[in-house]
């Protein structure tokens, strides 16, 4: 809109909105507390653009996690208004109106560092226990070039490879929140992703991995994750496929 | 791993289902709650409905559930066999899954807490089969009470 400033002038009316931040500082306080800033955006701001206005122009202590701010490295997903989003992803229009409270908390079920930050750790913990790579042992093809694979077959998993480990769908989950050691279903789609794949041969550890206590069966088929993933994968559905695969031991 | 393709250009492969033995247990609760989970949506609509709609929510009395159940001192007929496979297959699910649900919340909660765990665990059985133990005296002991009262 600043290309185009009477088109945004036209569009794009300044708004205020209080945005209800969960502070916490390790060093000063027992116990998170809730502050409230004021302010003013436009409506085509991001959440990611009012937590930006209030750290570099009203209050530089507010901690925050973002990197690229395009909704591609998965950093700063949070809890806005009680559902997970990524903070660079949710128009401000979409969700408030002038005057209106955003509330924004850090995302639930892992430890909180500081302010909206939070310990990733047993989130990747989780990752790494479904062996998230390409396992093949077959010598390299003679051709020295990539190893085949039909569009068919690329397309099976296709939907699993969009993401990016925000988790926004593992910290929204209920079981998650219950219980820390269920693996979650980032990691179920991460391993959903190698299962589903025509290349891979390690299909048979990871659902052994998955059929253990605290793996698939832990979900409820709530579809927390599904609505929370800002990729749109289908996450309740990649553990269905996993789970029917557990029962019918056929990949297909 | 072997490959077979079926459709085109899609390869389908096989493991061996249900890799760790321990866990048959919980794929086949999961398998019975999707299952009982369905039957109960009609089951217990179906009984709602007769009771409160059919019957009418103030009429409800055991003497109807006595002539349904077919303890009037007469011989059993069809339609009554059919309303005690309704009603026991009704009861049965409704428990097993109520239980079931309750085990996997508990484990969610106090998993991490074994004693606790299972301690929680056998008020759960308790309950549940102090509720199954309630519904059979109910519907052969009661009813039979009942049909001699009527009877009289």
């Amino acid at each position: 809109m600043r290309a185009f400033p009477i088109l945004g002038a036209a569009f794009s009316i300044p708004m205020k909105i209080n945005l209800k931040i969960k502070r916490f500082n390790p060093e000063t306080d027992k116990k998170p507390h809730w502050e409230t800033y004021t302010v003013e955006v436009e409506p085509t701001d991001r959440v990611l653009d009012a937590l930006h206005e209030i750290k570099w122009n009203q209050d530089g202590t507010l901690a925050l996690r973002r990197s690229c701010a395009h909704g591609v490295c998965g950093s700063d997903a949070m809890r806005i208004n009680g559902r997970n989003m990524l903070a660079c992803k949710v128009l401000i229009q979409n969700i408030a109106k002038d005057g209106d409270t955003v509330t924004v908390e850090p995302i639930l079920g892992l430890p909180v560092i500081k302010d909206l930050i939070v310990d990733m750790e047993p989130f990747f913990a989780h990752y790494r226990a479904v062996m998230p790579y390409l396992v093949n042992n077959d010598p390299l093809p003679e051709n020295g070039r990539e190893r085949l694979q039909s569009p068919a077959d690329r397309e099976r998993y296709d939907d699993t490879t969009k993401c990016i480990l925000c988790a926004a769908c593992t910290t929204s989950c209920p079981s998650f929140w219950a219980r820390g050691e269920y693996v979650g279903p980032a990691a179920i789609v991460q391993a959903h992703r190698f299962i589903f794949d025509s290349r891979d041969q390690a299909a048979q550890q990871r659902l052994e991995i998955l059929s253990a206590q605290d793996g698939v069966w832990r979900c409820r088929t709530v579809f927390n994750c599904t609505e929370a993933c800002p990729r749109g994968i289908q996450v309740t559905k990649a553990i269905g496929e996993v789970k029917e695969a557990l029962r019918t031991g056929i990949i297909q | 791993m072997a490959s077979t393709t079926v459709t085109p250009g899609r390869t389908v492969r096989k493991v061996q289902p249900i890799p760790q033995t321990r866990n048959r247990l919980e794929l086949a609760l999961w398998m019975f709650m999707r299952y009982s989970g369905l039957a109960l949506v009609f089951l217990a609509l179906s009984h709602f409905w007769m009771q409160h709609v059919l019957i009418g929510t103030h009429e409800i009395e055991f003497a109807g559930t006595q002539l349904r159940w077919g303890i009037t001192g007469q011989p059993v007929t069809v339609e009554q066999l059919i309303w005690r496979a309704y009603y026991a297959v009704m009861l049965i699910l409704a428990v097993a899954h109520g239980i079931n649900g309750v085990r996997q919340v508990a484990y969610d909660y106090f998993g991490h807490r074994p004693a606790t765990y299972k301690g929680l665990m056998y008020v759960v059985v308790a309950i549940a089969a102090i509720i199954s133990l309630g519904g059979i005296l109910a519907l052969f002991m009661g009813a039979a009470a009942g049909g001699e009262a009527a009877l009289r």
